[in-house]
């Protein structure tokens, strides 16, 4: 490694730099007479290429910046003072270039700063081949070397924008260890390059005023991740290197333990998985959008599990895919992220999707017993036998009974039971004590369809009062019988006039047809002679 | 038996060769086989014929009778008048299967004894027929009963003079009793006794230089004409030419060495300009043609013919006085003279050559008038017309470098002095490489003597299958080249070895910094210590840097509609850039938003100007190379392209540059360049006063090609060309199992033995088609008898690097005889550039198209030692078949068959495609500069189409005048341009547009590349 360190060092000589090295106030007198002197749009170029000159980097500009304002006053001397030797030595320069044809001709402002020992002839000496000998080429199996010139390269040609991220895909593109990315990135600090952290998981649109007062949770939900912006494939490119260098890194630290590094590596390897865990935040965060629209596909509907859950699910499988998402393979996240949504939107609905959880494998031959029947009832036009479902489905025809089983409604306890609804399942199927002093659900049944039929032909065949005084005579839904009596005096005429409406009520009762439906109840007090009846019934 | 003591190195070549044609043609028929086990008549594809019934059986047209014949013969014209007699010798042989349970129940067949009887015959004018009797006893007795024959005598006379046409027919049954094939085998006619006068080739006008006289013409078959007199039958015809020697022995040759001439040329040159003058004198004076006229009874149209060459080679000689001329009278020009003869000896060193061919030097001198001379000079388009193989390259390289050297001297520091273009695909990467060499010469000489200047280097402009067109920091669309891509870099090595020290340890790398695609030499003792060599590969490096001569494809041209960079190519680019290494600045876009075509460069808007004048920055000199295929729709949609680039080039420089051509044809050159290039042609040198000799060249006794003509008589051609390789294979492995036995069958000194494996062990096999030599390759694989046959193709779907690979391949083969290429299927891919010396035999399967295709085919074997050709006839075809008549003549007067090349640029629908080249490479190159904004966009262009008043009137007249259409014959033409300049302006003006940049406005979009002729097939409507 010590001729790759020494050549670094060597390249960071030949890039002069800013700041602490050089004269600061050289540049910053340099800095202050190209502003003073020029205005507007032309100044602006001309401190670029200042900064291009120098090779200074953001960093740099900003303690010259920060140098320019604090001496601006006091200063004022010698930079006139420096001024004038400056345009002495501009003629000098334009005098030696003896190839330039257009000598008279030189950008102005090299006459006005001057104090650069740049010539016109240097500036072109690329183009006449008289450059300094390129350093020789380092051995192919340096990679370490061969990547930080390369980014070397693009760190001096961009003007220092260099990202960690950028760094990052190259190392993961030439297959570096962790080991040698680490190495690499000590050269590059070495070398004064500095790596901005460019991953940000963080929304970059803020959020409108009062928006969360105007939606449900899932619009607000929507609004939120509709912040993040959406990222292209070279960006997912660089996130995914930055994650599985995080995972490297992670590993690494690890393996080693709490002892075995130095507690400058130990830094550099926290770093990459911070910056890992860094990436994998912003690359599920900009494929939020993605998760919605494959959970709020049709398909889904109706499966039991809620939109916002769907969600829920989805992003699940959208953090994994980030995992183990493989950029050097040229295709989208999504493409490789949709199938990671999907399964894992799927395996919610199969888990939480019905009340009583049945396992994923049994959920999906549920899926292909439904599959059959539907089809066989579309094609046959009826309900298709366990038979025609086996074969269809390719299964024991007691597996099939067995999924049918397990696949019935689930139902629920206060689901309303029979046609007035004052029945909920859990009366007659909760526990013994709860239930009024009858055991059999049949007759539990029975009894409350009796009631309801009769007090609906009641209703319906008989005046209000009658009906009332027929429910009192004979103590119906009470299983308390009131006398002539107490019920005259209730209504407050004659015992005789209770008798009268009685009688015309039964005789109507008697007479009418409609009561048949009653008979049913008279004929049959047992539980084995009604069902026999009903079995017969059903028979003939 | 000759003795092989003292053998030369040719000589043995020549033995080996002959013995490799005995034995192929051994093959073919069927030599000294005394049994097979297979169907002879499957098998053999020489010498046989098949029975007549069978023949008249088939199809009974001529076509299927030439593909499997019942007879051969010799077509004579008699000097005397009837009763004719003469004698007939017959010679054939019969193969004969034994019964199930014969001698040899595996190989079933045996072939009989020799039939050879002597068949007198009388023929009165109405010919006849003799010898059946004699010839069926003859068979009978050799054991193969039922066979018959004889020889049948026509007299055609419906000719100016009375034809006999003296046959062998195969008159046996085709199914008789105790008969196994009707086929003759090994079949051969003499005649001998008749005193006959030549025929005239009609096939071709009569010209002074050449003669038809042909004395017999062969029915199935060539005829040879025997010291006796006698014409005897031959299965194949074989043609021998002879290399020719580049100076004419009869004056006294002056030293053309390159280190003569770069120290003291004008004396030797001198002496060549008198050398010629006496020549011209001795052989074009009235005098001397006066005389020819007599001996050679010319007729006064021949004469007037010879009159008007003579003119023309007095002329050339006058452009050779002018030359020297100028370089007494020039130092300038001199000095680069000198500088270039430097250069060229030094990039020959150690290649075996170091001097000038004469006519070399004649074609520079001749042409470099045009240093002194440019606008007077670029009138006239030079076309170089040498023999393939004699050194145009150089000739090239020679006139490169002189007017490279010339423009260091006269000021012109850097950009562009030649651009040279080659058609297709057909700039190979030999050629490149000699390109490279040659510069890096001059590169050296330069430093040298301090000729100042930017480096000399060498730009590859080729198509983005061969090279990037830009590198681009990040994937963005799919076919975008990062430094990151697959195959990057190496993947894109153009040169074969380093130009500068020849090592061959090339590397590739790709420079972030400066961006920068370099090929590098490892070699530490290079002059170059590891830095870039200067040759540019991606098309935008070639913009940034402009290098003095850039190659590349035809096709390129076509960037010009729409690419703004190309203007680098055609005048000068707008600015530098501040940054050392990003170059040339070009109009600003988007993503290089201050010209520069570095991704992120940080140069700032403070751009340098242009550090030389501006208008020295156009190329002087524009190269085509194979000039000739140059037609039809790719002729006609460059010729407007050539006007484009003139037009551009006058526009911004007010220069022409001077165009120099070769072609393989002068059939109608001069009309091709008129239309090409509007200009007029000009040829070098003119061919001599008779075929195969002139001043520069005279033929030696040297063998040059073995030519074999072959019709497969029965079986595929694709069986015959499995056969004559395998046979040529087995040759070679016999040679190395057992070199003592080989060498004294063949003749050979078996000192020369790995020579010769080397030279004749890799056959190349040439295909017309795509689908002919991948068939080749396949059944190659499957029916063979020599196992082990390494087959690598070259063909224009062949990727770049693996053509690079199977080239390193051939020059340099693995010491392993076992392990090298032993067959190269090509397509046309190969005839153009591709020069290895180790490639001597070569069959091809059926006759090219065209003679220029055959004369360029045949010339990539035996290029520095004695080649064999197995032409193998489409023999069903009509062409092939009159090839195969005329062979002879074919071959050594092939320059007269070729065919004027079929061009014009007033086709409506080439005009259609051009246009919107035409229209927007004025937009980019000339209008957006003189701007000074950018013109990208079509709402910029509105604007500025408004502000500077521009009308479709006097754009479609521009237009027109830049294509030359302004004759009153070409009002439709100018009607069709003013109708597309109309639907331009409109689409302009139209709110609704959907144009994104200003190449999408119009019609149609600038073409992409100047083969998108045809017509796509509309899949709907």
């Amino acid at each position: 490694m010590g001729g790759v360190v020494a050549n670094s060092i060597r390249l960071a000589a030949q890039r002069p730099k800013g700041g602490t090295k050089r004269d600061t106030r050289a540049l910053v007198g340099e800095l202050r007479t190209i502003l003073s002197r020029h205005g507007g749009g032309e100044a602006q170029s001309l401190v670029a290429d200042f900064t291009i000159r120098h090779s200074l980097t953001h960093r740099d500009i900003d303690a010259l910046l920060i140098a320019l304002v604090q001496d601006g006053v006091t200063d004022v001397d010698t930079d006139s003072v420096n001024e004038p030797t400056a345009v002495g030595s501009g003629p000098v320069s334009t005098a030696v270039a003896p190839v330039n044809a257009a000598g008279a001709n030189v950008v102005p402002f090299r006459e006005s700063i001057g104090a650069e020992t740049h010539t016109v002839v240097d500036d072109l000496a690329w183009m006449f081949g008289e450059e300094p000998e390129f350093p020789m080429s380092r051995p192919a199996d340096d990679i370490v070397g061969q990547a930080l010139d390369d980014l070397l390269g693009d760190w001096s040609r961009t003007g220092g924008h260099l990202t960690r991220a950028e760094v990052a895909v190259l190392a993961t593109k030439r297959s570096l260890s962790s080991t040698q990315f680490g190495e690499l990135l000590v050269l590059l600090e070495g070398a004064g390059v500095d790596l901005p952290d460019s991953t940000d998981p963080r929304p970059r649109r803020s959020a409108p005023k009062g928006y969360e007062l105007q939606e449900d949770s899932v619009g607000q939900y929507l609004h939120t991740i509709g912040r993040y912006p959406l990222i292209d494939g070279p960006r997912e490119v660089e996130l995914w290197s930055l994650i599985s260098q995080g995972h490297a890194a992670q590993e690494e630290l690890e393996a080693a333990g709490e002892r075995g590094l130095t507690p400058s590596i130990r830094r550099s390897l926290q770093t990459r998985v911070e910056d890992g865990r860094h990436a994998h935040a912003e690359l599920v965060c900009a494929n939020q959008r993605l998760v919605v629209s494959i959970a709020k596909l049709r398909q889904y509907e109706g499966n039991g599990v809620e939109f916002a859950d769907r969600i829920q699910d989805g992003n699940l499988g959208l953090m994994r895919a980030a995992d183990k998402f493989d950029g050097s393979k040229g295709f989208k996240f999504s493409t490789y992220a949709t199938w990671w949504i999907r399964q894992s939107i799927d395996r919610g609905i199969a888990d939480r999707g019905r009340s009583i959880r049945i396992p994923v494998h049994f959920h999906v031959q549920v899926q292909k017993v439904r599959k059959a029947v539907r089809r066989l009832a579309v094609g046959l036009d009826r309900e298709p036998s366990v038979h025609e479902i086996a074969d269809a489905a390719d299964m024991d025809p007691g597996a099939v009974q067995a999924v049918l089983d397990l696949d019935r409604m689930c139902l629920s306890l206060d689901q309303g039971y029979g046609d007035d609804g004052d029945l909920t399942l859990s009366d007659v199927l909760a526990a013994e004590e709860e239930r009024d002093g009858r055991t059999d659900p049949v007759a539990i049944v029975a009894h409350t369809m009796l009631r309801c039929d009769l007090q609906r032909t009641l209703m319906m065949l008989l005046p209000e009062r009658a009906v009332r005084v027929i429910e009192r005579r004979f103590g119906l839904g009470t299983g308390d019988e009131e006398t002539l009596e107490a019920i005259a005096a209730d209504y407050g005429v004659t015992r005789e006039r209770i008798r009268q409406i009685q009688v015309k009520a039964m005789k109507t009762l008697r007479e009418s047809r409609d009561v048949a439906v009653l008979r049913s109840y008279l004929a049959d007090d047992s539980t084995a002679g009604w069902t026999t009846d009903w079995m017969g019934g059903r028979a003939s | 038996m000759t003795g092989t003591v003292n053998q030369s190195e040719e000589q043995a070549c020549e033995a080996f060769v002959s013995w490799l044609d005995r034995r192929v043609v051994a093959a073919g028929r069927g030599d000294g086989l005394d049994r097979l086990e297979v169907a002879p008549s499957g098998t053999f594809w020489l010498g046989r014929l098949a029975c007549e019934e069978e023949v008249r059986k088939g199809a009974a047209d001529e076509r299927s009778e030439r593909l499997d014949p019942c007879a051969i013969g010799v077509r004579l014209r008699p000097a005397a008048t009837p009763p004719w007699s003469l004698s007939v010798t017959v010679r054939a042989r019969a193969w004969v299967r034994d019964p199930k349970d014969g001698l040899n129940p595996k190989r079933r067949w045996w072939r009989s004894d020799l039939v050879e009887e002597v068949v007198p015959v009388v023929v009165e004018a109405k010919g006849g027929s003799f010898g059946r009797k004699q010839l069926e006893n003859a068979f009978a007795a050799v054991g193969a009963p039922g066979l018959s024959a004889e020889v049948r005598v026509e007299v055609e006379d419906w000719h100016r003079d009375t034809e006999l046409v003296v046959q062998l027919v195969n008159t046996s049954p085709e199914k008789a009793p105790g008969l196994t094939d009707s086929h003759l085998y090994e079949t051969q006619l003499e005649v001998s006794g008749l005193p006959t006068a030549p025929f005239q080739l009609e096939a071709l006008p009569d010209t002074f230089r050449y003669n038809r006289e042909v004395p017999a013409y062969g029915v199935n078959v060539g005829v040879e004409v025997l010291p006796s007199g006698a014409f005897r039958t031959s299965d194949t015809v074989t043609v021998q030419t002879y290399r020719p020697q580049y100076w004419n022995p009869a004056y006294e040759s002056p030293d053309l060495s390159f280190l003569t001439l770069a120290d003291k040329p004008l004396p030797q040159l001198a002496a060549l300009v008198d050398a010629l003058a006496a020549y011209d004198d001795a052989h074009w004076s009235s005098a001397a043609l006066d005389a020819r006229q007599a001996a050679y009874l010319w007729t006064a149209a021949m004469r007037r013919e010879a009159d008007e060459s003579a003119a023309k080679v007095f002329a050339e000689l006058e452009r050779l006085r002018a030359g020297l001329e100028l370089l007494r009278s020039r130092s300038e020009i001199l000095r680069a003279f000198q500088l270039m003869n430097k250069a060229i000896a030094r990039s020959a060193e150690g290649r075996g050559y170091t001097e000038w061919r004469p006519f070399q030097v004649g074609f520079l001198l001749s042409a470099i008038r045009f240093l002194a001379e440019p606008a007077d000079e670029a009138r006239y388009v030079d076309t170089v017309w040498f023999a393939t193989g004699g050194g145009k390259t150089e000739t090239y390289l020679g006139l490169l470098l002189t007017a490279a050297f010339f423009d260091r001297l006269t000021g012109k520091t850097m950009g562009v002095t030649a651009w040279s273009r080659f058609p297709l695909r057909l700039l190979s990467l030999q050629q490149t490489q000699r390109f490279a060499d040659a510069l890096a010469g001059a590169e050296v000489v330069r430093n040298e003597e301090e000729v100042g200047g930017t480096p000399f280097s060498l730009g590859f402009l080729v198509g983005k299958a061969g090279t990037p067109n830009k590198i681009v920091p990040k994937p963005g669309e799919d076919d975008d080249i990062t430094p990151d891509s697959p195959g990057m870099p190496d993947k894109y090595r153009v040169l074969l070895h380093c130009p500068f020290c020849r090592d061959e340890n090339v590397k590739m790398r790709f420079v972030r910094e400066r961006w920068k695609l370099e090929h590098y030499c490892t070699n530490a003792e290079c002059s170059t210590k590891g830095r870039a060599l200067p040759m540019y590969i991606v098309d935008q490096e070639v913009f940034r840097f402009l290098p003095t001569v850039v190659v590349g494809t035809l096709d390129k041209a076509a960037s010009i509609g729409l690419q703004q960079a190309m203007r680098g190519l055609v005048g000068p680019p707008q600015k530098l850039c501040p940054v050392p290494w990003h170059g040339f600045t070009y109009a600003e876009r988007s993503k290089s938003p201050n010209g520069c075509l570095v991704p992120n460069c940080q140069g700032g808007q403070v751009l340098k100007p242009l550090p030389m004048d501006e208008e020295r920055f156009a190329p002087s000199l524009r190269l085509q190379d194979e000039l000739h295929l140059l037609r039809d729709s790719l002729g006609a949609v460059d010729s407007h392209y050539e006007s484009l680039l003139d037009h551009l080039q006058s526009e911004l420089c007010g220069t022409r540059a001077k165009i120099v051509a070769s072609s393989a044809t002068l059939e109608g050159y001069d009309r091709q360049i008129d239309v090409l290039y509007q200009r007029y042609g000009r040829v070098f040198p003119e061919p001599g006063p008779q075929a195969g000799e002139s001043f520069w060249t005279t033929s030696t006794g040297h063998p040059l090609r073995r030519f074999v003509a072959v019709a497969p008589r029965g079986v595929t051609l694709e069986h015959v060309s499995d056969r004559t390789l395998d046979s040529l294979q087995r040759c070679i492995r016999e040679l190395l199992d057992d070199p003592t036995k080989v060498c004294a069958e063949a003749d050979v000194d078996p000192k020369h033995a790995a020579m010769l494996v080397s030279l004749y062990g890799t056959n190349v096999v040439y295909g017309m088609t795509l689908y002919d030599v991948e068939a080749a390759g396949r059944s190659l694989g499957s029916n063979n008898t020599v196992g082990g046959i390494n087959l690598e193709q070259l063909t224009g779907q062949t990727e770049f690097d693996d053509v690079r690979a199977v080239l390193e391949r051939l020059e340099d083969p693995e010491d392993d005889f076992g392990e090298r290429v032993h067959v190269v299927a090509a397509s046309s891919m190969l005839s153009h550039g591709v020069d290895v010396d180790r490639l001597n035999t070569m069959v091809m399967l059926g006759m090219p198209l065209t003679t220029a295709e055959f004369i360029q085919t045949t010339a990539r074997v035996g290029r520095r030692f004695p080649g064999l050709v197995y032409v193998l006839h489409k023999i069903g075809r009509e062409r092939d078949a009159q090839t195969f008549r005329t062979f002879e003549q074919y071959v050594r007067q092939g320059d007269r068959f070729v065919d004027p090349i079929p061009i014009t640029r007033r086709s409506r629908r080439v005009l259609d495609l051009t246009i919107p080249g035409l229209v927007n490479a004025r937009t980019l190159m000339l209008r957006e500069p003189a701007s000074r904004q950018r013109l990208s966009t079509p709402a910029k262009l509105r604007d500025y189409v408004r502000a500077s008043g521009m009308t479709p009137a006097a754009e479609s007249k521009a237009v027109a005048e830049v294509l030359g259409l302004e004759g009153s014959e070409d009002s439709v033409h100018c009607e069709q341009i003013a109708d597309w300049l109309q639907d331009w302006f409109a689409e302009l003006e139209d709110p609704t547009s959907k144009a994104k940049y200003v190449g999408d406005i119009g019609p149609r979009s600038p073409m992409i590349s100047l083969r998108d002729v045809e017509a796509t097939a509309p899949i709907h409507d």
